[in-house]
């Protein structure tokens, strides 16, 4: 395969992550990795270097449409922000005490489960009225654009949704998997904000946590050329687009790719697991 | 300034550095595809460069793997400034809580870029 063949079958593979990505807020990686592996036979740290290229790429090509949209909400991201930066680093600490194989595999449940939880979700029947003290008290309440019209809506569960971001933090850095996963689930599940807030409010945030580990595999020559630039194109022309989508798509579509995508997240570590790459 | 136009500023100035990034890539992709288009492809580790100031001098002798480099360290630089805007936003309509927060995720960062 000559390396045009191989830019262009790339940047095609990339276009559906940074769509995939920009509609779910996990990022491209999820397409990225085994495409990169399975097909092309790509070293896994190369991989993951292109990898959190297209998280930063999905993240910057749709964060100007999302803040102008009023979909984001920033103190939420900040605040949840907190959680997991503290949670990862307890994880880069605690890397050799606890047992991975077992954290994976629960990892993996948790994300079945969740994945049904969030079909499951009917947010047309929430009727809150009132926020969590501790959303008042840090004004996370916020409104969004809905039906034609901005709509507020009431944070709830502050404490449970900053513990699942520090669990989230704990385990992208034990398990070196993107959090943008449970970030969703923290502000979907826990927080009961409105599904596009969260998945837009998401790719914001993770923008910002890939730019850490980018910088260390740039330094340690994990960014090479000839597999990173057709990443970039192809998933910034991915996530304009899902970008564009949002705005039409209904959120329980929404909810039924977000499950799909993490239940095949929890099949490639439960995959890793049997064939004993954790 | 109002959270909006923050917001909107915010939204404009990433997709700058977006765009700008993208433009090294894109220019440093097609070169690299005009020398190397035809040669196969062997998905393995090649040299390239790892620090900011070789990065630099390659791209300045507008070598492709000096553009796409410094397209891809764009990219990175444009999640920093994100941030580093919201700190300056935050401390401007004295909201100190969240200048604070900004400041803090900030600082764990860029210590771990030197942790690690």
């Amino acid at each position: 395969m000559t390396i045009l063949f191989f830019s262009v079958l790339l940047i095609a593979f990339s276009i559906l992550a940074g769509l995939l990505g920009a509609l779910t807020g996990l990022g491209g990686g999820i397409i990225i990795i085994p495409v990169l592996v399975l097909l092309f036979h790509i070293n896994i740290h190369l991989a993951m270097g292109a990898s959190l290229i297209s998280v930063m790429a999905t993240s910057s090509g749709t964060a100007a449409a999302y803040l102008r949209e009023g979909y984001i909400n920033l103190r939420i991201g900040l605040f949840l922000e907190i959680g997991a930066v503290v949670g990862a680093f307890l994880g880069a600490l605690l890397m050799t005490a606890l047992p991975i194989t077992l954290l994976t595999i629960l990892f993996s449940l948790v994300l079945f489960f969740s994945a049904y939880l969030t079909i499951k979700r009917r947010e047309e029947q929430d009727t809150f009225n009132a926020s969590h003290p501790w959303a008042l008290y840090l004004k996370l309440d916020g409104t969004y654009p809905h039906q034609n019209k901005l709509s507020h809506y009431y944070v709830q569960n502050v404490p449970l949704a900053f513990l699942i971001m520090c669990i989230a933090g704990l385990l992208s850095g034990l398990l070196g998997i993107g959090s943008g996963a449970l970030k969703v689930l923290a502000m979907d599940q826990g927080l009961r904000l409105p599904y596009k807030v969260a998945t837009t409010t998401s790719n914001f945030m993770i923008g910002i946590t890939a730019a850490v580990s980018a910088g260390i595999y740039f330094t340690h020559g994990y960014m090479v050329p000839v597999v990173d630039f057709p990443v970039f194109i192809g998933v910034i022309i991915g996530a304009f687009l899902g970008a564009k989508l949002l705005k039409r798509i209904h959120h329980h579509y929404l909810r039924i790719l977000f499950s799909i995508a993490i239940c095949f997240i929890g099949i490639q570590m439960l995959y890793n697991v049997i064939v004993g790459n954790v | 300034m109002s959270t909006l136009k923050m917001e909107a500023t915010i939204g404009l100035i990433l997709l700058g550095g977006t765009f700008l990034a993208l433009a090294c890539v894109v220019v440093g992709g097609i070169a690299l595809l005009i020398a190397h288009g035809q040669q196969p492809f062997i998905a393995d580790r090649v040299p390239v460069p790892t620090s900011i100031q070789e990065t630099w001098q390659l791209a300045l002798s507008f070598s492709p793997h000096g553009l796409i480099e410094l397209g891809l360290l764009l990219l990175i630089a444009t999640q920093m400034l994100r941030l580093a805007l919201l700190c300056g936003f935050y401390t401007a309509i004295h909201d100190y809580k969240f200048s604070f927060i900004c400041l803090f995720i900030l600082w764990v960062l860029i210590y771990s870029l030197f942790w690690q």
